[in-house]
């Protein structure tokens, strides 16, 4: 045996693009088709010129690109922050990796909820006490600020910290050593080193950064800001909806995106170049704790409380008020919203829901993606067929959720044999595991990959067959990292709405969905009933996954 | 029985139509008796692993046949590939891969849980054999341990003790000892081999450290670019190395250039090298010599004396044996002393117990037996 065969990486391969591909080529086909999907094919270029003939989509499309300036100010922030908790010995370390991995995981929702409670012109605290400060949080600033504070920073933090980790200090000692300043080392030597790990966090932040929804759907609205995705949504929210823009404004966004993710692709495989950033580096020596680590705490301090703590609270306050945002009326607390929500048939129909996505997501998602990503690592190293296998389960990672949901949503709708379930949770599992699966597999290819090949061989020769090494050997020692990924898909259910938003119908709504129609809606205190609901299970998911990594030796 | 003929492994290229892939085992024959220790030897990137890796099932092989005792374990002819899991061998590691999830006496027995119905031994039994397995490799009273507690020594016990507790019909090691620390690798060296001896088992040895090598086997096959060079007892191969490279590679022998002058039907002749004559024996390959043939010849440092200018008996200028040098080099290394001593334009290495550093710069003669000094086939 040793390796996996390249037949098996062509019946992957096939499995895979047969998940991953229909989705593109739905977006592609239907901007140039007049008929409905399934219908047959009638080639028109009407959709395009309708894009062309109006500004809304175009300037939408900029719009997001213009949105996108929040990465570059959050790597800024996130590089300082990452590399004080590097190099300096910053007071209460592990409450703020708790805290970082817990902004992680918390959807931006919520947060968002407690900025409008903070900062709405009628009735936000700030607003209203301060109103010669003049914030509005219905604004292009009002979104920059919620993405910023909510995800931009501590996703690009957590990303950017393991490889400003394993930067070997010897290198900057060399350095040292043949006299140079603190300040040269910094400019020749440790710059050039971190900026490859630089670029691809900037990139990957820019690409993940396009693809947002749903806080500019709710902030955007009333501001008439428009972005790609809520142009989307917008587009298909008409009656009848106007698929052909749709599909032709997607293909232009996914070009783009493509792009994005070819030089992104491109860095990161320089990265992975650089010799100097690996396991082996030697970890600088902390030095004293000294002012500057207590500035940097302070700073940090401040980022978590402001951030996060402010409108966590808000949201929390919210659910118990009466009427959100007036605390001056006689009663202003209430458990009423509470019981409402807790009672409310759509809310169990949402937890039932949830429960059953979740599951099937992150159970279906664990045993395939372990498998995928074990084969992965065992392949041929050369294969040409694992090779595109790999590429393959990149793709979905450049195509944004709300563009899977409507190609989703076409081909559920559409084509023979799987019409049959639409409006039922299948396909909202089907986008849910095809947007986790880039990750997902990467994080139990790891795992997979710090298994030795011996292990399993060592299996084979003590009499054990492949399927008996595979269950006694190989998946004793990757559980702990599939409970990872079993929980950060369930989590991925618990946050997404871009994905599932046009695919879920109201019988079938889950949790963050149901949170979003709220929210919509105007009701904004049964909003902060979900909010605080799913923010809980995200700390409670937080803690398990730490404890997990703890379990697993990544002690961060 | 262990019987490899005409082995051939190419690794795949996985289809690209520029790259024919690597032939990494190009044709190997051998066969290991029973009860016998047989090693492969030869520098990275030989094949050694790769042919040990075909007789486990691991790997694949391209062509040829393996049998064991009768049993066919691969042919290729009659396309039969035995499930490495069906081969019923035992094999220690490199790594070791001892299973960190599992305890001492789980890994242990592990062999006996697992596999086929028949191949399972009842619990009562299996206690039993584990005590005894590790009694064997001096291990007993770590059953409960957790096995990433032990250390890299007891580690490797761990795995020779999992790997003979089913009774294999044969014990393939890869490269066991070159993980431990030099005193440990020794002292391992010599447990090892006593294992294998009381057991009686039929083992497979590879390794690229000739002195495990001469130490451990019955039969040595020195290998290169994927070919068995040669094939002997530890003293055939140290004393008649078929080649230079062979010569080379088992104890770092000089090499030196020189001209054959006269011949002694089948018996030592005279060479002339640079710095003077010395006396050599024909190795048993070598084909006929003639006077005034180029040859090479083999010298091991630790067959070389070397005496001061001034030291008792000055030789005439032309007797053989004798080579005139300048020390360049030397090196303390603890239990010997080495010298490098520049002879017309060449260097040659010397180590001696008992004799004093001679200092650089000095002017000495070198004395080189007849029997000492081989005659090796170019190329
Ligand atoms: N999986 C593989 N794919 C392609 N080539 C391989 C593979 N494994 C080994 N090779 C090549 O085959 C040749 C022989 O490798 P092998 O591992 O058998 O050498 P070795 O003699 O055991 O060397 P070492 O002493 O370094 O372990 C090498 O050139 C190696 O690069
Ligand atoms: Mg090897």
């Amino acid at each position: 045996m040793g390796v996996i065969s390249s037949r098996w990486g062509r019946i992957a391969g096939i499995l895979i693009a047969a998940v991953v591909l229909p989705p593109v080529l739905v977006v592609v086909l239907s901007g140039f088709n007049a008929q409905m999907l399934g219908a047959g094919f009638t080639f028109t270029v009407d959709a395009w010129q309708a894009v062309f003939s109006n500004t809304r989509s175009l300037s939408a499309i900029i719009t997001s690109f213009l949105l996108t300036v929040r990465v570059p100010i959050g790597l800024a922030i996130a590089f300082a922050f990452a590399w004080a908790l590097i190099r300096l010995d910053i007071p209460c370390k592990r409450t703020i990796e708790y805290g970082l991995w817990f902004a992680f995981f918390v959807p931006t929702l919520p947060l968002m909820l407690g900025w409008i409670l903070l900062l709405d012109g009628n009735y936000g605290i700030i607003a209203t006490a301060a109103p010669f400060l003049d914030l509005e949080i219905y604004s292009f600033t009002g979104i920059l600020w919620v993405h910023l504070t909510a995800s931009t920073i501590p996703v690009i933090v957590i990303f950017l910290r393991p490889a400003l980790q394993h930067l070997d200090v010897g290198l900057e000692e060399a350095a040292l050593l043949h006299g140079a300043t603190r300040w040269q080392v910094w400019r020749t030597v440790t710059l050039p080193l971190v900026a490859p790990a630089v670029a691809t966090a900037f990139l990957a932040g820019m690409i993940k950064g396009l693809e947002v929804f749903e806080i500019e759907q709710i902030l955007g609205l009333p501001a008439g800001i428009q972005v790609f995705s809520t142009r989307i949504f917008a587009l298909l929210a008409w009656d009848p909806p106007i698929y052909g823009e749709a599909m032709a404004l997607s293909t232009i966004f996914l070009a783009l995106m493509i792009l994005a993710a070819v030089v992104y692709v491109r860095f990161a495989a320089r990265r992975g170049e650089t010799p100097t950033i690996g396991l082996k580096g030697r970890v600088a020596q902390l030095p004293p704790r000294d002012a500057l680590a207590w500035l940097f705490f302070a700073a940090i301090a401040f980022y978590f409380l402001i951030g996060l703590l402010l409108p966590l609270a808000m949201v929390v306050m919210g659910s118990f008020s009466r009427l959100f945002g007036f605390f001056d009326l006689a009663n202003p607390l209430t458990l009423s919203h509470w019981a409402d929500v807790l009672r409310a048939e759509a809310f169990s129909r949402a937890i039932r829901t949830s429960v059953f996505v979740g599951l099937g997501v992150a159970g279906i998602g664990t045993v395939v993606y372990g498998l995928l990503g074990w084969a992965m690592c065992r392949a041929p190293s050369r294969s040409r067929s694992w090779w595109l296998v790999g590429v393959l389960v990149w793709i979905p990672w450049a195509v944004p959720g709300i563009l899977l949901g409507v190609a989703y949503l076409m081909i559920f709708l559409n084509a023979p044999f799987v019409r049959h379930y639409h409006g039922t949770i299948v396909p909202m599992i089907v986008v849910l595991l095809v947007m986790t699966m880039p990750l997902a597999v990467a994080m139990l290819q790891s795992a997979a990959g710090q298994i030795p090949r011996e292990f399993e061989e060592a299996g084979l020769m003590a009499g054990a067959s492949r399927l008996a090494t595979l269950r006694t050997v190989t998946l004793p020692l990757m559980a702990p990292m599939m409970v990872s990924v079993f929980l950060f898909a369930l989590m991925q259910t618990l946050r997404d709405i871009s994905a599932t938003v046009l695919l879920a119908t109201p019988s079938t709504r889950t949790l963050p969905l149901l949170m979003f129609s709220y929210a919509s809606g105007g009701r904004l205190e049964a909003a902060s009933v979900v909010g605080v609901i799913i923010a809980v299970t995200a700390l409670i998911i937080t803690v398990a996954v730490l404890k997990m990594a703890r379990r697993l030796g990544f002690e961060t | 029985m262990l019987r490899v003929e005409r082995l051939r492994k190419r690794y795949d290229s996985g289809g690209r139509r520029d790259d024919a892939g690597h032939l990494a085992v190009d044709g190997v024959s051998f066969q290991v008796p029973d009860g016998k220790m047989y090693t492969l030897l030869g520098p990275s990137g030989c094949g050694k692993t790769t042919t040990l890796r075909c007789v486990a099932g691991l790997e694949t092989p391209s062509d040829g046949t393996i049998s064991l005792g009768g049993s066919v374990l691969y042919d290729a002819a009659d396309d039969i590939n035995v499930a490495p899991n069906r081969r019923q061998l035992g094999m220690v590691f490199q790594s070791y891969a001892i299973w960190p999830h599992m305890t001492v006496a789980q890994n242990v027995s592990y062999p006996l849980r697992i596999g086929g119905r028949a191949q399972r031994v009842p619990k009562a039994q299996v206690r039993e054999r584990v005590e005894a397995a590790l009694a064997a490799v001096h291990l007993e009273g770590y059953e409960d341990r957790r096995a990433t507690a032990l250390s890299g020594g007891q580690q490797q016990r761990l795995a020779l003790a999992r790997a003979l507790i089913a009774r294999p019909r044969m014990l393939l090691l890869d490269e066991p000892l070159s993980n431990l620390d030099a005193k440990l690798r020794e002292s391992m060296r010599l447990e090892l081999k006593r294992l294998q001896r009381e057991s009686g088992i039929t083992s497979l040895y590879v390794t690229h450290d000739q002195v495990e090598a001469l130490a451990m086997s019955n039969v040595v096959a020195v290998m290169k670019d994927g070919q068995i060079v040669q094939e002997g007892s530890p003293v055939e191969i140290y004393k008649s190395p078929v080649n230079a490279f062979v010569a080379d590679f088992i104890g770092s022998a000089n090499l030196l250039d020189g001209t054959v002058r006269s011949t002694q039907a089948g018996d030592c002749c005279v060479v002339e090298v640079g710095g003077g004559l010395l006396y050599a024996q024909p190795s048993p390959a070598s084909p006929e010599l003639r006077s005034g043939q180029e040859v090479l010849i083999a010298m091991r440092p630790e067959c070389i004396t070397i005496e001061g200018r001034d030291d008792a008996q000055p030789p005439a200028a032309d007797t053989p044996g004798w080579l005139e040098g300048i020390v360049r080099n030397r090196a303390f290394l603890g239990e010997s002393v080495e010298h490098e001593v520049e002879i017309a334009g060449s260097v040659v290495r010397t180590r001696g117990m008992d004799i004093q550093p001679r200092g650089i710069g000095e002017h000495v003669w070198l004395r080189v037996r007849g029997e000492d000094s081989r005659i090796v086939p170019t190329g």
